[in-house]
């Protein structure tokens, strides 16, 4: 009996195992369900050129912007010097901890919870020396260095979500890959006319700028 | 064993798959990976413990990996105390599994919190080495890891020694969970080289060469030198994917077994100088410890009594002295000597109590201080404009550029030999490597010949204008306006102008010169433009047969 256990535990184990490698081999399936974490080993981070760091601001009542992450009480740095807000990629769980934030402090009336996204190329990561023997000139100071922001989350002071946009990196993406007026002419070119009733619709242009500030200005708190 | 070997058993799949998986042997292996591995796993949990209602209760933000994976929170969550307290449970059984004391519960207990702990926070707490780690609880779990050096096992012998029967030889058990964690790390390589196979950057080496300038995990600070050098990252990949992929192969015995460890421990110490990985190898190489066979634990039990003898004097009658001597266990007043499940039980009980208490006084949240709960940290309104309004900027062509480097040799398409003076007949190659994201683009090099300035187109070099600020002014279509009064450096004579279309894919480009005589000898400067705008600059030095730079 014991042993029949043991035999029905190794197959099952070695089954789940070789269910992993095939689906991440071939891509099959590997996001299907949380549970393929723990069998698919795609261990590879920081494969962009740009580092990400993400900041969370709330807008009170009176006009006045707090920070709403880290927490007051301090923060916490699982793997280095970086807070744990900044290994949320996909800025999934911010406004959680956000809210969770909020919730245990004494503020004022919250009517707004910013997600913002900051990156900058990871060259200017690399210490003074090693700069100076790669460029040959001197590192640029923090304040020259060229940092790019995007709205990523917008929630009002209760935690309900009012907006998300699509992350900076496909952001830009998308930027550089519409930034052609021969692909523009065509996607123009292939749709089919159709008058909506009278309400504006964005143009191309205006749909891939969409999370600009200019756009975040002019419909504050639309659903 | 010789008849095992001759049986016709031996010589079937199923025969060999058996003695494979579930041969008898005293579970040395095993005992190591059992007590090093709990220890590894509780650093990461004593780190987190003071944060656990923030990070694993309802009284806090959880960061549950069903919610990244669009699943929602599949995972039950506890009022804040109860998540301490189970908390301070986790690390108890981590304490009590690695020394082996109610081994199988302890494992149980672990196996159970600790995949659950991590899944509850993803952003600080769930990693594939605490994937890895919670694998390992699994099968220390259904195994029988404390049969040998363990309080477990100690007891058994006070036991036996109490009833007057006589010690029994190692004890000994079936082999599948060490084959299991043998496998389980092969499998874990495996499937990290297939990641690598679907990452064509890795093996250009851009990969890495990022990763190195990346600074989410701890200091790395030998790994930002190999910027210098990114070719040594194309050799390094194909060397560690051939490992990968043998590992689970030819990992199993002799040479073989030799090459894989050392190769993995090589690889691992690596990855802490260069990518600042410090728990992950932890947890890797405390795995490799499965490898370990009884002939393994002999040859160390004789390096062991060797050392002893020669470094305290240690005799065979001095050594058969201490083993007569009674145990920590024997020593024991009688009426320390609980039953081991009440005593486990009244242990685990108590620290968790203490958890839960010493939680309490430390007031995570604030929420009992004299002056009342904390308050928001203010932000500048100067700071939440840069935040929200300056979102969304093309990226300058400047931060398009990574790298602008020369020389003559190139491996894996990497210059290797950067350099700054030349040869006549060289063959310089100008390497330009790219920031993705970046559009197609038309990139620039011109070739200034810095000493002879007749003839030719003149460039010159302005200072750009700035407002009462001191801030760059930009024009319409975002690049800097010159002051054209301003004459900063003649750069000499442009002696030859060439560029590319790079497409959006291309992570680098070259631009050849082929240094024959007719360049003469002198100093020269590669100017490399985008967008009709400079990003970078090269000053190098041709040199004649002689080895001299002639000047005019």
């Amino acid at each position: 009996m014991k042993k029949s256990l043991a035999v029905a535990f190794v197959c099952t184990y070695l089954s789940v195992l070789s269910f992993g490698i095939f689906a991440h081999a071939l891509s099959f399936m590997q996001g299907s369900h949380p549970a393929m974490y723990f069998i698919v080993w795609d261990m590879f981070c920081g494969w962009s050129a740009y580092s990400q760091r993400f900041h969370v601001i709330a807008e009170g009542e009176s006009g006045e912007w707090y920070e709403a992450a880290p927490g007051p009480w301090g923060s916490f740095q699982p793997f280095g010097t970086l807070d744990r807000r900044h290994y949320d990629s996909f800025s999934a769980h911010l406004p959680n901890l956000a809210m969770n934030n909020l919730r245990h402090t004494a503020h004022e009336p919250i009517t707004r919870v910013f997600v913002v996204e900051e990156n900058w190329a990871k060259k200017y990561n690399m210490p003074e020396d090693v700069w100076q023997r790669q460029y040959g000139t001197v590192k640029p100071r923090d304040e020259q260095i060229t940092r790019y922001h995007r709205v990523r989350r917008v929630h009002s002071g209760d935690g309900s979500p009012l907006h998300s946009y699509t992350p900076w990196h496909e952001y830009q993406v998308r930027v550089l890959v519409a930034d052609n007026p021969r692909l523009i002419s065509d996607m123009r070119r292939g749709k089919s006319f159709y008058a909506p009733p009278a309400r504006w619709m964005p143009s191309v242009q205006e749909s891939l700028a969409e999370g600009s500030a200019k756009e975040f200005t002019a419909r504050p708190n639309a659903n | 064993m010789p008849a095992l070997r001759n049986s016709g058993e031996e010589t079937t799949v199923l025969g060999r798959l058996q003695r494979f998986f579930f041969a008898e042997e005293v579970p040395y292996g095993l005992a190591i990976v059992r007590i090093l591995m709990p220890l590894v796993l509780l650093i990461d949990v004593i780190e987190r413990w003071p944060h656990a209602r923030e990070h694993f209760s309802t009284d806090g933000a959880t960061a549950q990996i069903s919610v990244t994976y669009g699943w929602g929170k599949l995972m039950p969550e506890f009022p804040g105390t109860v998540a301490v307290a189970l908390f301070t449970l986790l690390a108890f059984s981590l304490v009590t599994l690695s020394v082996g004391w109610r081994t199988r519960i302890s494992a149980a207990i672990a196996c159970v919190l600790y995949p659950y702990f991590t899944t509850l926070d993803s952003l600080s707490f769930l990693t594939k080495y605490t994937v890895i780690g919670s694998h390992v609880l699994l099968l220390l779990a259904v195994s029988e890891c404390g049969l040998v050096w363990s309080v477990d096992a100690a007891l058994e012998q006070r036991r036996r020694r109490a009833k007057g029967e006589p010690a029994l030889a190692p004890p000994t058990t079936s082999a599948f969970a060490r084959r299991l964690l043998q496998l389980l790390i092969g499998y874990t390589y495996f499937g990290a080289a297939i990641t690598k196979m679907h990452t064509p950057a890795f093996f250009s080496g851009d990969q890495l060469l990022f990763w190195v300038n990346t600074h989410v995990n701890h200091w790395h600070g030998v790994g930002e030198y190999f910027t210098l050098i990114p070719w040594a990252f194309s050799i390094f990949a194909y060397i560690v994917i051939v490992w990968e992929v043998l590992f689970l192969f030819i990992g199993w015995r002799g040479v073989g077994r030799t090459c894989m460890l050392t190769l993995g421990v090589l690889f691992h110490l690596g990855t802490t100088l260069i990518l600042g990985l410090y728990i992950f190898p932890m947890v890797c190489i405390t795995v490799y410890f499965a490898f370990t066979n009884a002939e393994d634990v002999r040859w160390a039990a004789i390096q062991f009594r060797r050392a002893r003898e020669r470094w305290f004097g240690e005799t065979a009658r001095s050594r058969r002295a201490r083993r007569l001597q009674p145990s920590l266990f024997d020593r024991l007043p009688a009426a320390a000597r609980i039953p081991a499940p009440m005593a486990f039980a009244a242990a685990a009980v108590a620290v968790t109590l203490l958890g839960v208490q010493g939680e309490y006084l430390m007031d995570p949240y604030g929420l009992r201080r004299a002056e009342g709960p904390y308050t928001l940290k203010p932000v500048g309104i100067e700071r939440a404009r840069e935040l929200l309004l300056t979102a969304n900027g093309a990226i300058t062509p400047e931060d398009q550029i990574f790298s602008f480097d020369m020389g003559t040799t190139t491996i894996g398409g990497v210059l290797v030999d950067r350099r700054q003076t030349f040869k006549q007949g060289d063959c310089l190659y100008a390497q330009v490597t790219f920031n993705p994201p970046h559009g197609d683009m038309w990139v620039q090099c011109d070739l200034h010949d810095l000493v002879r300035g007749e003839g030719g187109k003149l460039a010159y070099e302005y200072e750009f204008l700035r407002d009462e600020n001191g801030d760059y002014l930009k024009d319409e279509e975002g690049n800097y306006v010159p002051d054209k009064t301003t004459v900063r450096a003649k750069l000499g004579t442009i002696i030859d102008e060439v560029g590319h279309v790079v497409t959006r894919d291309r992570m680098r480009t070259n631009f050849g010169y082929t240094l024959g005589q007719s360049l003469e000898p002198g100093r020269y400067a590669l100017v490399l433009k985008t967008k009709g705008r400079e990003v970078g600059r090269k000053i190098f030095t041709v040199l004649d047969d002689n080895g001299r730079a002639l000047a005019n």
